[in-house]
């Protein structure tokens, strides 16, 4: 067909003016304070982001990985079980966090439970605080990448299955001889799509801890507001932005090769 | 074997069915215990006074809470002001994600590789990162604290574009080439002929926009200063912080139920088209 390109035009112009320019954006404005980033409080939001990410990522994976091996099947108890686990997905991060500002207060209903893990009042306590916000955002996300799985788990060739459950494999020896070697295109996808979650989404931060207590959770996007939006340190904000624009363009020049190939083959 | 040794025989052999058919049924009781769990405490907090809450009293189920939360914020207009923005930002985006995924589905391949990557990569260049430059643009363009600035950075959607793609890709080519045997302009063939068959990608892609942007809280922060223009994220959020100070976990928690009730009403009517909706944008469809 001719002059399809011009469809393209309204795309095209919002993201060069919102995505691509920001870009330059950030880089004119965060140049001049890039050696700030060496700053202690600027190394402890890298640390800190860099750890929320390599614990929240298997975390959220994982379970998703299980529950949609709990879930899969379509009697009554499952599809429940699956929308309970689903539903945090469609609530803001503020609302689902907030209900853990009670939930974890030392008097609140586990109070039980957290004295027994030797946590009487996380919120209040670095390592606490840390684990309540991968907690929450693990639970947020999790029935996403389930759904994922189901999806994955759907398309997987019955025969082999099958033929594995002729020749007498268990089922541990099936799913991890066979099924979780198959799902891992799915895992690849989801374990992106964690990475960037735990990169981009810092609403419970703001909620449950704003970043402390003393800089336990101090996530670079969170330390991009409070520098940008309440210190107005734009140069500063802006060479943080920059780095997490270099983390993300690494992750989506890792991805995009296999995803583009994803897209590509479902056409 | 006579019928009166059979028949026990059979009950036994019936209710060790039965209770294999429960163990069957352990693992999905587990998974989703957790969640039960917080939903149900976020009710009972929801309706039970706080005072009776802080002293760990349950039994007592009130509405008070749900009063002192509408009071304590500007619901009517947080919910208005919070439509606006989502269904407005929808409107335009189902325009733009129509458009860019038709031409994504049928430029010739020489042309399609520069803008292909282009829209891809902004999966990787989520809004939520570039709320600093962002906030400098829409500053230079006069637009801080408006709804306007909110919506302008998720004007272009790959997701979208990627989304409505796969469904034009998945119209018989035929269909295409007799309409422009017919004589039919691009613009004709989009409108008239293909975008009926593509609803149901435009359905599942409204889907995913609504839940996302309603429950949008970073970039609004960031824009938005005057009260009259929170959006319920805002509003909860500042709210939040008040009763978090006075323990009035009450409060919160119908403040939570509040703020999400739409998407959850929205939820259970349609679990299904959610469930597809969501797994379909997750790009490999």
């Amino acid at each position: 067909m001719r002059s399809v390109g011009i469809f393209l035009l309204p795309t095209l112009v919002f993201l060069v003016a919102f995505t691509y320019l920001p870009f330059g954006v950030a880089a004119l404005e965060g140049i001049s304070a890039l050696g700030s980033l060496f700053q202690q409080e600027n190394l402890n939001a890298l640390r800190v982001t860099a750890l929320y990410t390599l614990l929240a990522v298997p975390l959220s994976v994982g379970l998703g990985l299980l529950a949609a091996v709990a879930v899969e099947g379509t009697s009554r108890l499952r599809l429940l079980a699956r929308a309970l686990i689903f539903h945090p997905v469609i609530l803001p991060t503020v609302a689902f966090a907030a209900v853990f500002l009670y939930l974890l207060n030392p008097l609140g209903s586990l109070q039980g439970l957290l004295r027994w893990l030797g946590l009487q009042n996380p919120l209040g306590d670095p390592v606490g605080a840390f684990l309540a916000v991968v907690l929450v955002g693990v639970l947020k996300d999790a029935g996403l990448y389930m759904l994922y799985y189901l999806a994955g788990l759907q398309a997987l060739p019955k025969e082999v299955l099958e033929a594995a459950r002729v020749d007498g494999a268990g089922r541990l020896a099936t799913f991890f001889r066979i099924t979780l070697p198959l799902l891992s295109p799915t895992t690849f996808f989801v374990g992106i799509m964690a990475t960037l979650g735990a990169l981009r989404n810092v609403d419970h931060i703001f909620i449950l801890t704003k970043g402390g207590p003393v800089g336990a959770t101090d996530h670079l996007l969170y330390r991009v507001y409070t520098l940008g939006f309440e210190y107005f340190d734009f140069p500063q904000a802006g060479a943080l932005t920059l780095v997490l624009l270099t983390a993300l363009t690494a992750l989506a020049l890792l991805a995009l090769p296999r995803l583009e190939r994803g897209v590509h083959y479902d056409g | 074997m006579t019928g009166r040794q059979a028949l026990p025989l059979a009950r036994t052999r019936k209710r060790l069915a039965r209770a294999a058919s429960f163990l069957r049924e352990v693992p999905a009781l587990l998974a989703s215990l957790p969640f039960l769990l917080i939903a149900t405490f976020t009710l009972i907090a929801a309706f039970t006074p706080t005072a009776d809450l802080n002293r760990g009293q349950l039994g007592t189920l009130t509405l008070e809470n749900f009063r002192l939360a509408w009071q304590a914020a500007d619901f009517p207009r947080l919910y208005g002001n919070t439509m606006l923005f989502t269904f407005g930002l929808l409107l335009v985006q189902l325009f733009t994600v129509t458009t860019a995924g038709f031409a994504l589905a049928h430029l010739k391949a020489r042309g399609r590789n520069g803008p292909f990557y282009l829209i891809l990569a902004q999966l990787f260049l989520p809004a939520s990162a570039l709320i600093l430059p962002n906030y400098i643009l829409i500053h230079k363009l006069g637009l801080s604290d408006t709804l306007t600035a909110l919506a302008l950075p998720y004007v272009a959607s790959a997701t979208g574009a990627f989304l409505l793609r796969q469904g034009f890709l998945q119209i018989p080519r035929e269909l295409i080439e007799a309409a422009q045997v017919d004589g039919a302009t691009s613009w004709q063939i989009l409108w008239r002929v293909l975008l009926p068959l593509v609803r149901p990608h435009l359905a599942a892609f409204s889907l995913v926009s609504l839940v996302y942007h309603w429950n949008e809280f970073l970039w609004p922060l960031v824009v938005i200063q005057s009260p009259e223009k929170r959006v319920l994220s805002l509003g909860f959020a500042s709210f939040a912080r008040s009763a978090e100070s006075g323990m009035e976990w009450g409060l919160i928690a119908a403040g939570a139920i509040l703020v999400a009730l739409p998407m959850v009403l929205g939820f259970l009517l349609f679990q299904r088209g959610f469930v597809e909706a969501f797994t379909r944008s997750g790009l490999k469809g």
